[in-house]
């Protein structure tokens, strides 16, 4: 009983603080954009998270995944304009660019289906350059260097308020339940009968298919729910920013910097773990910006600091900050040791 | 599509065909030495070294201020530079032998250093894109001709690859070296210093870089951002051969940088890496380990 009111308060405190703090700040759009940030990144974390932290691929191309659904909505905005440009269609884009990342994560799935390990990373790192650099040459598909512009979406009227996309606060509810609901199906996940097939392919491929785990169908299946999760994010992302390009810049939706950003954030918080993600998010986006506003004499000094930190952070804090609360709570008396 | 056309032209013309395979070998043969290190790092601590072209970053403007400040010969360069990165690399050691045998804390913690290293570039010199003004004399061969830098590039690629098959086949150390890749407990067991054998490693590795750097500079432009790109294809070419391989590395430098250059003949030059990891891909597909992979 007591066990069970614990999980419930871990869970209940978050939420409540994450519906109530938004009320009270709302006048700061400037930090109300930095939960957004972060609320984005950590539900494009956890795509990672499943993808690595559960089953063990370590993959280095998420970034193709966010990159594929944030290009299905400015391909759908550019060439369908009179459907998707300004109107209400582009929610449905969402959807579509997290079908699409979905399907090229199956396509990735079934190429690679014998590589492993480190090279399934460099293999992932080359599908996802392979399609930046088309993206960036076919400029009469996707306008090239250029980027699209994506319009906000229009307001929504109801007969009690008006839902304003141009503000930050109905941006901010929405991240935030995409973020509870990523969260949910990896607690679940890991909870369920998948959840051990994919650790168990994490653990020992070939041992798990020689106990009979078909572990081509559940390397696709992390695929497929990570690609999804990715895509979601992305698409999100390209409605919220208004604008993305191919460049190979930090920022650039299909460059090898936004996978990176994935994994610090799972390092940061604890690979494997269910809140892990979210905590990294937070201390990503919070320092980063904290350290870009209070070093913006010189540009660049900001950047120096955060690779400090991420090398003093793998040095003391090895298993991320989830991780290493769990291991001290396992160090806590009257429990058995094994 | 007259593009295209233009480019089945191109390919029709032997001069061009042989010009750009001769170029895809030197440039190959440049990035081997690149990608040597870098498995040699892989062989020895199972680290993936993503700050690989950041140190090659440091010695293009290692060169490029030798050069331009105090006039050095290019010749000269290849000594100072690797006596500059050596003790660099076994300063490096101590950072990088923590992340022994953990894959994702490699790339954290050298990518932390490549972010790291590339910002401090450009606080320190600016964002600029600069290349030395080097004197470089065409020699013909009757119906091609190539830059005098090319040769030379090629001749210390070749030296430095063949001095370090050497090395690691012939040589005592070598021989530790190898043995400490293939499994650090034995050979501790048999009386070998595991740590001053990866300092040694990591502190040629990195110096091969600085040297790679100091050459690269002659036939290409500098800047802060360079070395994640040299990072990218050097990681690629150590797959393709085979992680933790040196004759792979090799081999996979030559067939992707033969590769890129021929296609980059031939269609929009921009697109021409998309050719190498095309064949990246499909030789994985076929070989998941890579050509000369365990």
């Amino acid at each position: 009983m007591v066990r069970i009111s614990i999980q419930i308060v871990r869970w209940i405190i978050p939420i409540l603080l994450g519906l109530i703090v938004p009320l009270i700040i709302q006048e700061q759009s400037y930090i109300l954009h930095l939960f957004i940030l972060t609320f984005l990144y950590a539900f494009f974390a956890q795509s990672w998270n499943i993808l690595m932290g559960f089953a063990g691929q370590a993959s280095l191309g998420q970034a193709l995944f966010f990159g594929m659904g944030s290009y299905t909505v400015g391909l759908l905005v550019l060439h369908l304009p009179h459907y998707f440009k300004g109107s209400n269609l582009i929610w449905l884009g969402i959807i579509i660019g997290g079908a699409i990342a979905l399907l090229v994560g199956l396509a990735i799935g079934i190429i690679t289906f014998r590589i492993r390990g480190p090279y399934f990373a460099l293999a992932t790192i080359a599908s996802l350059e392979i399609v930046r650099l088309i993206f960036l040459y076919t400029e009469n598909f996707t306008q090239g260097g250029i980027g699209i512009i994506i319009p906000h979406p229009p307001e929504i009227t109801t007969p009690f308020f008006i839902i304003d996309f141009i503000e930050k606060m109905p941006h901010y509810y929405i991240t935030f339940f995409m973020l509870l609901i990523s969260c949910t199906i990896v607690y679940i996940l890991s909870k369920s009968k998948y959840g051990l097939l994919f650790l168990s392919i994490k653990e020992d491929e070939d041992a798990a298919s020689s106990l009979g785990v078909n572990s081509f169908r559940i390397r696709l299946l992390a695929m497929a729910i990570s690609g999804f999760i990715a895509g979601i994010a992305g698409a999100y992302y390209a409605i919220y920013m208004g604008f993305i390009d191919p460049s190979f810049e930090p920022g650039g939706v299909l460059t090898l910097f936004t996978s990176v950003d994935a994994i610090i954030i799972c390092l940061i918080g604890g690979i494997g773990t269910v809140p892990g993600p979210f905590i990294g998010a937070l201390i990503k986006v919070m320092v980063g910006e904290y350290l870009r506003v209070s070093f913006g004499w010189k540009s660049g000094v900001d950047l120096v600091i955060f690779g400090a930190l991420l090398i003093i952070f793998y040095l003391f804090v090895p298993k991320g900050i989830s991780g290493s609360l769990s291991l001290i709570r396992e160090k806590r008396p009257f429990k058995l040791k094994r | 599509m007259w593009k295209f056309f233009w480019g089945v032209c191109v390919m029709l013309s032997p001069t061009l065909l042989i010009a750009s395979l001769i170029h895809g070998i030197i440039l190959g043969c440049l990035y081997a030495v690149i990608a040597i290190g870098m498995n040699l790092i892989y062989g020895i601590l199972g680290a993936k070294n993503i700050a690989h072209g950041d140190f090659v970053m440091l010695g293009m403007f290692a060169a490029y201020w030798l050069i331009t400040l105090y006039n050095v010969n290019p010749f000269l360069m290849i000594p100072i530079t690797f006596l500059i990165f050596l003790p660099i690399g076994f300063i490096y050691t101590r950072l990088i032998g923590k992340t022994l045998g953990d894959m994702t804390g490699s790339i954290l913690v050298t990518f932390g250093l490549s972010t790291i290293l590339m910002n401090m570039a450009r606080i320190v010199w600016g964002a600029d894109f600069r290349s030395p003004s080097v004197p470089s004399v065409i020699i013909s061969f009757g119906f091609m001709s190539i830059s005098n830098l090319y040769l030379l590039i090629f001749i210390v690629a070749i030296i430095l690859t063949i001095a370090l098959h050497i090395f690691l086949t012939k040589s005592k150390v070598g021989t530790a070296i190898r043995a400490t890749g293939q499994d650090a407990e034995a050979a501790s067991s048999l009386g070998i210093n595991i740590r001053w054998i990866r300092t040694l490693t990591v502190g040629i590795a990195i110096g091969l870089a600085g040297v790679c750097g100091s050459l690269f500079v002659l036939i290409y432009y500098t800047h802060p951002y360079v070395g994640i790109s040299v990072t990218l294809t050097a990681l690629m070419m150590c797959v393709v051969g085979g992680l933790g391989s040196v004759k792979g590395a090799f081999i996979g430098s030559l067939i992707i940088g033969i590769a890129q250059n021929l296609s980059g003949a031939f269609i929009p030059f921009g697109l021409a890496p998309v050719v190498g990891f095309i064949i990246f891909l499909l030789i994985l597909i076929v070989r998941p380990k890579g050509l000369f992979g365990v």
